[in-house]
Protein backbone atom coordinates (compact mmCIF):
# COMPACT_ATOMS: atom_id res chain seq x y z
CA UNK A 1 0.00 0.00 0.00
CA UNK A 2 2.30 2.66 -1.02
CA UNK A 3 -0.47 4.78 -2.39
CA UNK A 4 -2.36 7.28 -0.40
CA UNK A 5 -5.53 5.72 0.82
CA UNK A 6 -8.32 7.06 2.86
CA UNK A 7 -8.62 5.49 6.59
CA UNK A 8 -10.68 5.61 9.94
CA UNK A 9 -7.87 6.38 12.44
CA UNK A 10 -8.79 3.26 14.40
CA UNK A 11 -8.19 1.21 11.06
CA UNK A 12 -4.95 2.49 10.07
CA UNK A 13 -3.70 2.06 13.72
CA UNK A 14 -4.32 -1.22 12.95
CA UNK A 15 -2.55 -1.39 9.56
CA UNK A 16 0.05 -0.01 11.00
CA UNK A 17 0.32 -1.75 13.55
CA UNK A 18 0.45 -5.12 11.23
CA UNK A 19 2.86 -3.42 9.24
CA UNK A 20 4.88 -2.58 12.51
CA UNK A 21 5.24 -6.36 12.93
CA UNK A 22 2.26 -6.74 15.38
CA UNK A 23 0.94 -10.45 15.25
CA UNK A 24 -0.90 -10.82 18.50
CA UNK A 25 -3.57 -9.15 19.66
CA UNK A 26 -6.07 -9.05 23.15
CA UNK A 27 -8.80 -7.01 23.37
CA UNK A 28 -11.79 -6.30 24.78
CA UNK A 29 -14.62 -4.43 23.19
CA UNK A 30 -15.58 -0.47 24.06
CA UNK A 31 -16.22 2.66 21.65
CA UNK A 32 -14.80 4.61 20.75
CA UNK A 33 -12.21 2.07 19.70
CA UNK A 34 -14.42 -0.91 18.60
CA UNK A 35 -13.07 -0.62 14.71
CA UNK A 36 -9.62 -1.81 16.56
CA UNK A 37 -10.52 -4.99 17.43
CA UNK A 38 -13.07 -5.15 14.63
CA UNK A 39 -10.12 -4.59 12.39
CA UNK A 40 -7.73 -7.27 13.94
CA UNK A 41 -9.97 -10.10 13.96
CA UNK A 42 -10.82 -9.93 10.25
CA UNK A 43 -6.87 -8.90 9.43
CA UNK A 44 -4.27 -10.43 11.77
CA UNK A 45 -4.66 -13.72 11.29
CA UNK A 46 -4.35 -13.19 6.76
CA UNK A 47 -0.59 -12.06 8.71
CA UNK A 48 -0.36 -14.95 10.56
CA UNK A 49 -1.03 -13.92 13.96
CA UNK A 50 -3.69 -14.19 16.18
CA UNK A 51 -6.49 -12.48 17.61
CA UNK A 52 -8.50 -12.97 20.31
CA UNK A 53 -11.23 -11.49 22.43
CA UNK A 54 -10.82 -11.64 26.15
CA UNK A 55 -13.45 -11.98 28.48
CA UNK A 56 -12.35 -8.81 30.46
CA UNK A 57 -9.97 -6.39 30.22
CA UNK A 58 -7.79 -7.71 33.36
CA UNK A 59 -8.03 -10.60 31.02
CA UNK A 60 -6.56 -9.31 28.01
CA UNK A 61 -3.64 -7.11 29.25
CA UNK A 62 -2.51 -10.64 31.43
CA UNK A 63 -3.06 -12.30 27.82
CA UNK A 64 -0.70 -9.62 26.22
CA UNK A 65 2.15 -9.98 29.56
CA UNK A 66 2.24 -13.28 28.98
CA UNK A 67 2.98 -13.37 24.85
CA UNK A 68 5.25 -10.38 26.01
CA UNK A 69 6.95 -12.67 27.98
CA UNK A 70 7.62 -15.36 25.37
CA UNK A 71 9.12 -12.55 22.93
CA UNK A 72 5.82 -12.17 21.04
CA UNK A 73 4.94 -8.74 19.57
CA UNK A 74 1.85 -8.02 21.21
CA UNK A 75 -0.58 -5.34 21.69
CA UNK A 76 -4.14 -4.89 23.04
CA UNK A 77 -5.84 -1.73 22.49
CA UNK A 78 -8.88 0.08 24.92
CA UNK A 79 -10.62 3.61 26.03
CA UNK A 80 -10.36 5.23 28.83
CA UNK A 81 -12.57 3.23 31.57
CA UNK A 82 -10.67 -0.13 30.21
CA UNK A 83 -7.45 1.23 30.34
CA UNK A 84 -8.04 1.76 34.40
CA UNK A 85 -9.13 -1.95 34.26
CA UNK A 86 -5.64 -2.46 32.20
CA UNK A 87 -3.51 -0.44 34.59
CA UNK A 88 -2.23 -3.58 37.31
CA UNK A 89 -1.46 -5.28 33.78
CA UNK A 90 0.66 -2.57 32.92
CA UNK A 91 2.60 -2.04 36.20
CA UNK A 92 3.45 -5.71 35.83
CA UNK A 93 4.34 -5.32 32.28
CA UNK A 94 6.99 -2.53 33.48
CA UNK A 95 7.94 -4.50 36.09
CA UNK A 96 9.22 -7.49 34.24
CA UNK A 97 10.49 -5.02 31.85
CA UNK A 98 8.46 -6.25 28.83
CA UNK A 99 7.78 -4.37 25.54
CA UNK A 100 4.35 -3.83 23.70
CA UNK A 101 2.10 -1.43 22.38
CA UNK A 102 -0.89 -0.18 24.38
CA UNK A 103 -3.37 1.99 22.80
CA UNK A 104 -6.26 4.33 24.17
CA UNK A 105 -8.88 6.15 22.09
CA UNK A 106 -9.96 7.90 25.15
CA UNK A 107 -13.61 8.97 25.49
CA UNK A 108 -15.32 11.45 28.14
CA UNK A 109 -14.98 10.04 32.24
CA UNK A 110 -14.75 10.04 35.02
CA UNK A 111 -16.18 6.17 35.80
CA UNK A 112 -18.10 5.11 32.57
CA UNK A 113 -18.55 8.86 31.03
CA UNK A 114 -19.74 9.27 27.64
CA UNK A 115 -18.33 7.90 24.32
CA UNK A 116 -17.18 11.50 22.65
CA UNK A 117 -13.51 12.52 22.23
CA UNK A 118 -11.48 13.56 25.55
CA UNK A 119 -7.94 13.88 26.79
CA UNK A 120 -8.52 13.29 30.49
CA UNK A 121 -6.90 10.46 30.69
CA UNK A 122 -2.89 12.64 30.69
CA UNK A 123 -2.75 11.62 34.02
CA UNK A 124 -3.21 8.11 33.98
CA UNK A 125 -1.51 7.57 30.83
CA UNK A 126 1.43 10.16 31.86
CA UNK A 127 1.68 8.99 35.85
CA UNK A 128 2.15 5.59 35.49
CA UNK A 129 -1.46 4.70 36.49
CA UNK A 130 -0.61 1.68 37.96
CA UNK A 131 1.34 1.32 41.08
CA UNK A 132 4.91 1.39 41.44
CA UNK A 133 8.15 3.99 39.86
CA UNK A 134 7.45 2.96 36.26
CA UNK A 135 6.18 4.76 33.24
CA UNK A 136 5.38 4.11 29.69
CA UNK A 137 6.15 5.86 26.26
CA UNK A 138 3.26 7.80 25.58
CA UNK A 139 2.55 9.22 21.71
CA UNK A 140 -0.27 11.54 20.86
CA UNK A 141 -0.73 11.95 17.58
CA UNK A 142 -2.64 15.21 15.81
CA UNK A 143 -3.86 13.71 12.52
CA UNK A 144 -4.04 10.40 11.31
CA UNK A 145 -0.85 9.61 9.16
CA UNK A 146 1.54 10.67 12.68
CA UNK A 147 -0.76 7.88 14.10
CA UNK A 148 0.22 5.45 11.26
CA UNK A 149 3.87 6.77 11.24
CA UNK A 150 3.85 6.72 15.29
CA UNK A 151 2.25 3.25 15.20
CA UNK A 152 4.31 1.97 12.46
CA UNK A 153 7.83 2.32 14.82
CA UNK A 154 6.33 1.12 18.42
CA UNK A 155 7.39 -1.99 18.30
CA UNK A 156 10.29 -1.30 17.34
CA UNK A 157 10.33 1.25 20.06
CA UNK A 158 9.26 -0.97 23.07
CA UNK A 159 11.71 -4.07 22.12
CA UNK A 160 14.23 -1.22 22.09
CA UNK A 161 13.97 -0.46 25.54
CA UNK A 162 11.60 -3.51 27.02
CA UNK A 163 9.03 -1.28 28.01
CA UNK A 164 5.49 -0.56 27.16
CA UNK A 165 4.88 1.92 24.48
CA UNK A 166 1.07 3.55 24.40
CA UNK A 167 -0.73 5.61 21.49
CA UNK A 168 -3.01 8.03 22.89
CA UNK A 169 -5.17 9.53 20.87
CA UNK A 170 -8.61 10.90 21.71
CA UNK A 171 -12.18 9.50 20.28
CA UNK A 172 -11.46 11.78 17.33
CA UNK A 173 -8.39 10.28 16.25
CA UNK A 174 -9.72 7.00 16.14
CA UNK A 175 -13.01 8.04 14.43
CA UNK A 176 -12.29 10.52 11.83
CA UNK A 177 -11.08 9.71 8.55
CA UNK A 178 -7.60 11.02 6.86
CA UNK A 179 -5.82 10.11 3.69
CA UNK A 180 -2.79 8.45 4.68
CA UNK A 181 0.30 6.40 3.42
CA UNK A 182 2.25 3.63 4.72
CA UNK A 183 5.67 3.65 4.79
CA UNK A 184 8.32 1.56 6.23
CA UNK A 185 9.61 2.68 9.85
CA UNK A 186 13.78 3.48 9.98
CA UNK A 187 15.77 0.29 11.01
CA UNK A 188 16.79 0.47 14.22
CA UNK A 189 19.09 -2.56 15.79
CA UNK A 190 17.42 -4.74 18.08
CA UNK A 191 18.84 -6.28 21.35
CA UNK A 192 18.20 -10.43 21.32
CA UNK A 193 15.33 -11.09 22.98
CA UNK A 194 17.69 -13.78 25.25
CA UNK A 195 15.25 -12.97 27.90
CA UNK A 196 12.43 -14.50 26.68
CA UNK A 197 10.43 -17.63 27.41
CA UNK A 198 11.13 -19.39 24.13
CA UNK A 199 11.68 -22.89 25.90
CA UNK A 200 15.60 -23.54 27.40
CA UNK A 201 15.75 -26.88 24.70
CA UNK A 202 18.29 -28.27 27.58
CA UNK A 203 20.98 -25.56 26.65
CA UNK A 204 20.36 -22.83 29.57
CA UNK A 205 18.65 -22.39 32.83
CA UNK A 206 15.00 -20.63 32.07
CA UNK A 207 13.91 -17.57 31.93
CA UNK A 208 11.74 -16.66 34.33
CA UNK A 209 9.28 -13.20 33.85
CA UNK A 210 8.47 -12.05 37.17
CA UNK A 211 7.91 -8.40 38.96
CA UNK A 212 7.70 -9.85 42.78
CA UNK A 213 11.28 -9.06 43.87
CA UNK A 214 10.96 -9.92 47.79
CA UNK A 215 14.71 -8.57 48.42
CA UNK A 216 13.95 -4.74 49.18
CA UNK A 217 18.03 -4.33 47.73
CA UNK A 218 16.76 -6.69 44.72
CA UNK A 219 13.75 -4.15 44.17
CA UNK A 220 15.75 -1.19 44.50
CA UNK A 221 17.81 -2.49 42.06
CA UNK A 222 15.24 -3.35 39.24
CA UNK A 223 13.90 0.37 40.36
CA UNK A 224 17.72 1.98 39.13
CA UNK A 225 17.87 -0.36 36.38
CA UNK A 226 14.34 1.09 35.11
CA UNK A 227 15.26 4.59 36.12
CA UNK A 228 18.69 4.39 33.72
CA UNK A 229 16.20 3.04 31.08
CA UNK A 230 13.95 6.04 31.55
CA UNK A 231 16.77 8.31 31.60
CA UNK A 232 17.43 7.12 27.99
CA UNK A 233 14.11 7.79 26.86
CA UNK A 234 14.09 10.98 28.15
CA UNK A 235 17.38 11.40 26.47
CA UNK A 236 16.56 10.00 22.79
CA UNK A 237 12.87 9.97 22.47
CA UNK A 238 11.39 12.97 23.10
CA UNK A 239 9.70 14.82 20.39
CA UNK A 240 7.33 18.14 19.63
CA UNK A 241 6.28 20.32 17.10
CA UNK A 242 7.28 24.12 17.74
CA UNK A 243 4.69 26.49 15.37
CA UNK A 244 4.91 29.97 14.63
CA UNK A 245 7.02 30.22 18.07
CA UNK A 246 9.70 32.39 16.85
CA UNK A 247 8.00 36.14 17.40
CA UNK A 248 5.44 34.34 19.67
CA UNK A 249 4.28 36.62 22.72
CA UNK A 250 1.46 34.36 23.81
CA UNK A 251 1.96 30.10 23.45
CA UNK A 252 -0.29 27.46 23.52
CA UNK A 253 0.34 24.23 24.58
CA UNK A 254 -1.70 21.58 23.15
CA UNK A 255 -1.87 17.88 21.87
CA UNK A 256 -3.75 15.81 19.87
CA UNK A 257 -7.23 17.13 18.45
CA UNK A 258 -7.05 20.09 20.82
CA UNK A 259 -3.61 21.35 18.95
CA UNK A 260 -5.83 20.94 15.46
CA UNK A 261 -8.15 23.91 16.97
CA UNK A 262 -5.07 25.90 18.95
CA UNK A 263 -3.27 26.29 14.94
CA UNK A 264 -6.29 27.22 13.70
CA UNK A 265 -7.12 29.76 16.16
CA UNK A 266 -3.02 30.92 16.09
CA UNK A 267 -3.86 31.69 12.74
CA UNK A 268 -6.96 33.84 13.79
CA UNK A 269 -4.66 35.40 15.91
CA UNK A 270 -2.11 36.05 13.80
CA UNK A 271 -4.69 37.98 11.36
CA UNK A 272 -5.67 40.09 13.94
CA UNK A 273 -2.14 41.04 14.57
CA UNK A 274 -1.25 39.04 17.97
CA UNK A 275 1.28 37.27 18.13
CA UNK A 276 0.53 33.43 19.13
CA UNK A 277 2.14 30.33 18.75
CA UNK A 278 2.08 26.85 19.75
CA UNK A 279 4.29 24.03 21.41
CA UNK A 280 2.57 20.51 20.58
CA UNK A 281 4.01 17.42 22.55
CA UNK A 282 3.96 14.43 20.20
CA UNK A 283 5.48 12.32 23.55
CA UNK A 284 3.59 13.31 26.39
CA UNK A 285 5.92 11.30 28.40
CA UNK A 286 8.80 11.74 28.27
CA UNK A 287 7.16 15.57 28.18
CA UNK A 288 9.39 17.94 25.83
CA UNK A 289 10.73 20.11 28.31
CA UNK A 290 13.21 21.30 25.94
CA UNK A 291 10.92 22.99 23.91
CA UNK A 292 10.56 25.33 26.59
CA UNK A 293 14.02 26.21 26.42
CA UNK A 294 13.47 26.91 22.56
CA UNK A 295 11.21 29.92 23.16
CA UNK A 296 12.34 33.47 22.27
CA UNK A 297 12.19 36.50 24.58
CA UNK A 298 9.42 38.05 23.19
CA UNK A 299 7.08 35.33 25.16
CA UNK A 300 4.61 36.63 27.40
CA UNK A 301 2.85 33.72 28.79
CA UNK A 302 1.79 30.41 27.67
CA UNK A 303 -1.84 28.36 27.94
CA UNK A 304 -2.42 24.44 28.07
CA UNK A 305 -5.48 23.76 26.00
CA UNK A 306 -6.96 20.30 26.75
CA UNK A 307 -10.12 18.49 26.10
CA UNK A 308 -10.00 17.97 30.21
CA UNK A 309 -9.82 20.45 33.30
CA UNK A 310 -6.27 20.79 33.19
CA UNK A 311 -3.65 17.47 33.43
CA UNK A 312 -0.62 18.41 31.17
CA UNK A 313 -0.74 21.97 32.50
CA UNK A 314 1.29 20.62 35.67
CA UNK A 315 3.84 19.54 32.82
CA UNK A 316 3.84 22.80 31.46
CA UNK A 317 4.16 24.56 34.74
CA UNK A 318 6.88 22.36 35.47
CA UNK A 319 8.58 22.90 31.86
CA UNK A 320 7.87 26.77 32.30
CA UNK A 321 9.81 26.63 35.66
CA UNK A 322 8.78 30.09 36.71
CA UNK A 323 9.33 31.50 33.71
CA UNK A 324 6.06 32.47 32.54
CA UNK A 325 3.04 32.79 33.69
CA UNK A 326 0.48 29.59 32.83
CA UNK A 327 -3.11 30.02 31.87
CA UNK A 328 -5.24 27.36 30.90
CA UNK A 329 -8.40 26.94 28.60
CA UNK A 330 -10.51 23.41 28.53
CA UNK A 331 -13.80 21.89 27.86
CA UNK A 332 -14.63 18.55 28.80
CA UNK A 333 -17.18 15.36 28.71
CA UNK A 334 -16.86 14.70 24.88
CA UNK A 335 -17.14 18.84 24.25
CA UNK A 336 -14.69 20.32 21.77
CA UNK A 337 -14.00 23.38 21.75
CA UNK A 338 -14.15 25.61 18.69
CA UNK A 339 -11.39 27.86 17.39
CA UNK A 340 -13.16 30.99 18.55
CA UNK A 341 -13.35 29.70 21.74
CA UNK A 342 -9.98 29.41 21.90
CA UNK A 343 -9.18 32.83 20.00
CA UNK A 344 -11.56 34.78 22.77
CA UNK A 345 -9.40 32.75 25.38
CA UNK A 346 -6.02 33.42 24.12
CA UNK A 347 -6.80 36.94 23.48
CA UNK A 348 -7.86 37.96 26.71
CA UNK A 349 -4.70 36.05 28.17
CA UNK A 350 -2.61 38.17 25.78
CA UNK A 351 -4.07 41.21 27.51
CA UNK A 352 -3.21 40.31 30.74
CA UNK A 353 0.41 39.55 29.91
CA UNK A 354 1.18 41.77 27.26
CA UNK A 355 2.58 44.36 29.10
CA UNK A 356 4.22 42.52 32.12
CA UNK A 357 8.28 42.22 31.68
CA UNK A 358 9.25 39.18 31.71
CA UNK A 359 9.94 37.46 35.49
CA UNK B 1 -34.53 10.58 -7.57
CA UNK B 2 -37.43 8.23 -6.75
CA UNK B 3 -39.71 8.73 -4.01
CA UNK B 4 -37.03 6.61 -1.59
CA UNK B 5 -33.71 6.25 -1.98
CA UNK B 6 -31.95 3.71 0.47
CA UNK B 7 -28.00 4.88 0.69
CA UNK B 8 -25.82 1.95 1.70
CA UNK B 9 -22.27 1.44 1.25
CA UNK B 10 -18.98 0.37 2.33
CA UNK B 11 -18.36 2.76 6.27
CA UNK B 12 -16.01 5.86 5.22
CA UNK B 13 -17.55 6.14 1.61
CA UNK B 14 -18.92 9.19 2.15
CA UNK B 15 -22.76 7.83 2.74
CA UNK B 16 -23.88 9.81 5.54
CA UNK B 17 -22.88 13.09 3.93
CA UNK B 18 -23.75 12.16 0.08
CA UNK B 19 -27.42 11.68 2.12
CA UNK B 20 -27.23 15.11 4.11
CA UNK B 21 -26.95 16.68 0.81
CA UNK B 22 -28.84 14.52 -1.33
CA UNK B 23 -31.75 15.20 0.98
CA UNK B 24 -30.97 19.12 1.20
CA UNK B 25 -30.97 19.62 -2.54
CA UNK B 26 -34.16 17.30 -3.01
CA UNK B 27 -36.08 19.19 0.01
CA UNK B 28 -38.50 21.78 -1.49
CA UNK B 29 -42.17 23.01 -0.25
CA UNK B 30 -43.99 21.01 -2.89
CA UNK B 31 -41.52 18.17 -1.76
CA UNK B 32 -41.19 17.24 1.50
CA UNK B 33 -38.21 15.26 2.67
CA UNK B 34 -37.47 12.83 6.01
CA UNK B 35 -33.93 11.54 6.63
CA UNK B 36 -34.02 8.38 8.33
CA UNK B 37 -31.02 7.56 9.83
CA UNK B 38 -30.14 3.89 10.40
CA UNK B 39 -26.72 4.06 11.01
CA UNK B 40 -26.38 1.88 14.29
CA UNK B 41 -22.75 1.19 13.28
CA UNK B 42 -20.62 4.05 13.93
CA UNK B 43 -20.32 6.05 16.98
CA UNK B 44 -19.31 9.68 15.35
CA UNK B 45 -20.46 11.59 12.08
CA UNK B 46 -23.49 10.49 11.72
CA UNK B 47 -26.18 12.39 9.79
CA UNK B 48 -28.34 13.20 12.53
CA UNK B 49 -25.93 15.37 14.55
CA UNK B 50 -26.73 17.47 11.79
CA UNK B 51 -30.33 17.77 12.91
CA UNK B 52 -29.81 21.50 13.09
CA UNK B 53 -28.74 22.15 9.59
CA UNK B 54 -31.56 19.59 8.14
CA UNK B 55 -34.21 21.20 10.48
CA UNK B 56 -33.40 24.61 9.34
CA UNK B 57 -34.43 23.70 5.39
CA UNK B 58 -37.22 21.82 6.98
CA UNK B 59 -35.59 18.35 5.85
CA UNK B 60 -37.09 15.73 8.64
CA UNK B 61 -34.89 13.92 11.16
CA UNK B 62 -35.49 11.03 12.36
CA UNK B 63 -32.85 9.39 14.79
CA UNK B 64 -33.02 7.15 17.56
CA UNK B 65 -35.82 6.83 20.21
CA UNK B 66 -33.51 8.45 22.82
CA UNK B 67 -34.21 12.05 21.71
CA UNK B 68 -29.97 12.05 21.79
CA UNK B 69 -28.43 12.22 18.70
CA UNK B 70 -24.80 12.29 19.90
CA UNK B 71 -23.52 9.88 22.73
CA UNK B 72 -25.85 7.30 21.95
CA UNK B 73 -24.30 3.89 20.27
CA UNK B 74 -26.94 1.48 20.98
CA UNK B 75 -29.76 0.74 17.96
CA UNK B 76 -32.76 2.01 19.27
CA UNK B 77 -34.48 2.52 16.51
CA UNK B 78 -37.67 4.68 15.79
CA UNK B 79 -41.24 3.81 15.09
CA UNK B 80 -41.43 7.20 13.32
CA UNK B 81 -39.58 5.76 10.54
CA UNK B 82 -42.08 3.45 8.95
CA UNK B 83 -44.30 6.92 8.49
CA UNK B 84 -42.27 8.58 5.61
CA UNK B 85 -41.72 5.24 4.08
CA UNK B 86 -45.29 4.54 3.65
CA UNK B 87 -46.25 8.12 3.38
CA UNK B 88 -46.86 8.67 -0.42
CA UNK B 89 -46.69 12.63 -0.69
CA UNK B 90 -42.58 12.20 1.21
CA UNK B 91 -39.50 11.76 -0.14
CA UNK B 92 -37.41 9.52 2.33
CA UNK B 93 -33.67 8.75 2.37
CA UNK B 94 -32.65 6.50 4.27
CA UNK B 95 -28.71 6.58 5.82
CA UNK B 96 -28.18 3.13 6.55
CA UNK B 97 -25.53 2.16 8.34
CA UNK B 98 -21.82 0.98 6.39
CA UNK B 99 -21.33 -2.72 5.12
CA UNK B 100 -23.25 -5.41 5.35
CA UNK B 101 -23.72 -5.37 8.94
CA UNK B 102 -24.80 -2.00 8.93
CA UNK B 103 -27.19 -2.65 6.14
CA UNK B 104 -29.14 -5.72 8.15
CA UNK B 105 -31.41 -3.21 9.98
CA UNK B 106 -32.70 -2.62 6.69
CA UNK B 107 -34.74 -6.25 6.54
CA UNK B 108 -37.00 -4.30 9.60
CA UNK B 109 -38.45 -1.69 6.72
CA UNK B 110 -38.32 -4.03 3.76
CA UNK B 111 -42.13 -4.98 4.27
CA UNK B 112 -43.16 -0.99 4.63
CA UNK B 113 -40.58 0.14 0.94
CA UNK B 114 -42.80 0.80 -1.75
CA UNK B 115 -42.38 -0.69 -5.16
CA UNK B 116 -38.94 -0.27 -7.38
CA UNK B 117 -40.41 2.28 -9.82
CA UNK B 118 -40.61 4.57 -6.42
CA UNK B 119 -38.01 3.31 -5.02
CA UNK B 120 -33.66 2.96 -5.40
CA UNK B 121 -31.52 1.06 -3.29
CA UNK B 122 -28.10 3.35 -4.08
CA UNK B 123 -24.45 1.44 -2.98
CA UNK B 124 -22.36 4.59 -1.81
CA UNK B 125 -18.68 3.99 -3.85
CA UNK B 126 -15.22 5.59 -2.97
CA UNK B 127 -12.50 4.34 -4.27
CA UNK B 128 -9.74 5.66 -2.16
CA UNK B 129 -11.02 3.47 0.76
CA UNK B 130 -8.89 0.23 0.50
CA UNK B 131 -11.82 -2.14 0.81
CA UNK B 132 -13.62 -0.82 -2.52
CA UNK B 133 -10.71 -0.57 -4.60
CA UNK B 134 -11.29 -3.21 -7.40
CA UNK B 135 -14.48 -4.13 -8.85
CA UNK B 136 -14.18 -7.90 -7.59
CA UNK B 137 -14.03 -6.15 -3.75
CA UNK B 138 -16.93 -4.18 -4.73
CA UNK B 139 -19.06 -6.95 -5.49
CA UNK B 140 -18.18 -8.91 -2.89
CA UNK B 141 -19.39 -6.16 -0.80
CA UNK B 142 -23.07 -5.28 -2.29
CA UNK B 143 -23.61 -9.49 -2.47
CA UNK B 144 -23.01 -8.50 1.29
CA UNK B 145 -25.28 -5.84 1.58
CA UNK B 146 -28.00 -7.80 -0.39
CA UNK B 147 -27.61 -10.71 1.51
CA UNK B 148 -27.85 -8.51 5.00
CA UNK B 149 -30.79 -6.69 3.58
CA UNK B 150 -32.81 -8.73 2.00
CA UNK B 151 -33.08 -5.80 -0.69
CA UNK B 152 -31.26 -5.39 -4.31
CA UNK B 153 -28.85 -2.48 -5.28
CA UNK B 154 -30.57 -1.18 -7.80
CA UNK B 155 -28.08 1.48 -8.66
CA UNK B 156 -24.58 3.12 -7.85
CA UNK B 157 -22.96 6.11 -7.06
CA UNK B 158 -19.33 7.41 -7.53
CA UNK B 159 -18.44 9.76 -4.32
CA UNK B 160 -14.97 8.79 -4.54
CA UNK B 161 -13.16 11.33 -2.54
CA UNK B 162 -10.05 12.25 -0.30
CA UNK B 163 -12.03 14.70 1.63
CA UNK B 164 -10.73 18.26 0.65
CA UNK B 165 -7.31 16.72 -1.21
CA UNK B 166 -9.66 15.42 -3.93
CA UNK B 167 -9.08 15.47 -7.35
CA UNK B 168 -10.44 15.16 -10.29
CA UNK B 169 -8.13 12.24 -11.07
CA UNK B 170 -9.27 10.27 -8.15
CA UNK B 171 -13.08 10.82 -9.10
CA UNK B 172 -12.52 9.31 -12.93
CA UNK B 173 -10.89 6.35 -10.96
CA UNK B 174 -14.16 6.13 -8.85
CA UNK B 175 -16.07 6.23 -12.39
CA UNK B 176 -14.01 3.92 -14.00
CA UNK B 177 -14.72 1.41 -10.86
CA UNK B 178 -18.23 2.24 -11.21
CA UNK B 179 -18.48 1.51 -15.09
CA UNK B 180 -16.47 -1.28 -14.56
CA UNK B 181 -18.99 -3.27 -11.69
CA UNK B 182 -21.99 -1.88 -13.79
CA UNK B 183 -20.87 -3.74 -16.57
CA UNK B 184 -20.59 -6.97 -14.45
CA UNK B 185 -23.74 -5.91 -12.32
CA UNK B 186 -25.95 -4.47 -14.84
CA UNK B 187 -26.40 -1.33 -12.46
CA UNK B 188 -26.82 2.10 -14.13
CA UNK B 189 -24.45 5.06 -12.52
CA UNK B 190 -27.16 7.76 -11.17
CA UNK B 191 -25.13 10.10 -9.28
CA UNK B 192 -21.85 11.51 -8.79
CA UNK B 193 -21.14 13.01 -5.01
CA UNK B 194 -18.68 15.78 -5.85
CA UNK B 195 -16.97 18.30 -3.75
CA UNK B 196 -18.30 21.64 -5.10
CA UNK B 197 -15.28 22.99 -5.70
CA UNK B 198 -14.44 20.09 -8.53
CA UNK B 199 -18.17 20.06 -9.86
CA UNK B 200 -16.73 21.84 -12.89
CA UNK B 201 -13.83 19.55 -13.70
CA UNK B 202 -17.00 16.70 -14.14
CA UNK B 203 -16.55 15.54 -17.83
CA UNK B 204 -20.04 16.15 -19.52
CA UNK B 205 -19.90 12.43 -21.10
CA UNK B 206 -20.27 11.19 -17.55
CA UNK B 207 -23.94 9.26 -17.22
CA UNK B 208 -25.56 10.09 -13.86
CA UNK B 209 -26.65 13.60 -12.11
CA UNK B 210 -23.84 15.19 -10.17
CA UNK B 211 -25.04 16.14 -6.55
CA UNK B 212 -22.51 18.46 -5.47
CA UNK B 213 -21.19 17.94 -1.93
CA UNK B 214 -20.39 20.39 0.96
CA UNK B 215 -18.52 18.65 3.51
CA UNK B 216 -21.55 19.07 6.78
CA UNK B 217 -20.13 16.64 8.78
CA UNK B 218 -16.31 17.91 8.86
CA UNK B 219 -15.37 20.40 11.50
CA UNK B 220 -13.51 23.51 9.99
CA UNK B 221 -10.41 22.12 12.54
CA UNK B 222 -9.95 18.81 10.58
CA UNK B 223 -9.17 20.69 7.54
CA UNK B 224 -5.95 21.51 8.67
CA UNK B 225 -4.09 18.04 9.10
CA UNK B 226 -1.87 19.33 11.53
Amino acid sequence: MAEKVLMKGNEALCAAAIRGGCRYFFGYPITPQNEIPEYMSRELAKAGGVFLQAESEVAAINMVYGAAGAGARVMTSSASPGIALKQEGISYIAGAELPCVIVNISRGGPGLGGIQPSQADYFQATRGGGNGDYNVLVYAPANIQEAVDLMTAAFDLADSYRMPVMILGDGMIGQMMEPVVFKDPEPRKLPEKDWATTGTGGTRKPNIINSLRLDPAELEKLNHKLQDKYAQVRANEVRYEMHQTDDAELVFVAYGTSSRVVKNAVAVMRSNGIKAGLIRPITLWPFPEAAFDELPDSVRGLMSVELSHGQMIDDVKIAARGRWPVGFYGRSGGMIFTQQEIVEAGEKMHREVANVSRV
Amino acid sequence: MKRVSIVTGHYGSGKSEFAINLALRTVSAECPVALIDLDVVNPYFRSRERRGLLEKHAVRVIGNTMGQDVGVDVPAISAEMYGPLQDESTSAIIDAGGDPVGARVLGSVRHVLPAAEDCEVLCVLNASRPETQSAEQVISLIYGIERESGLRVSALVNNTHMLEHTSAAELARGYALCCEVGRRLELPTLYHGVLQSLVEEVPAEWSGEIVPIAMHLREAWMHDAG
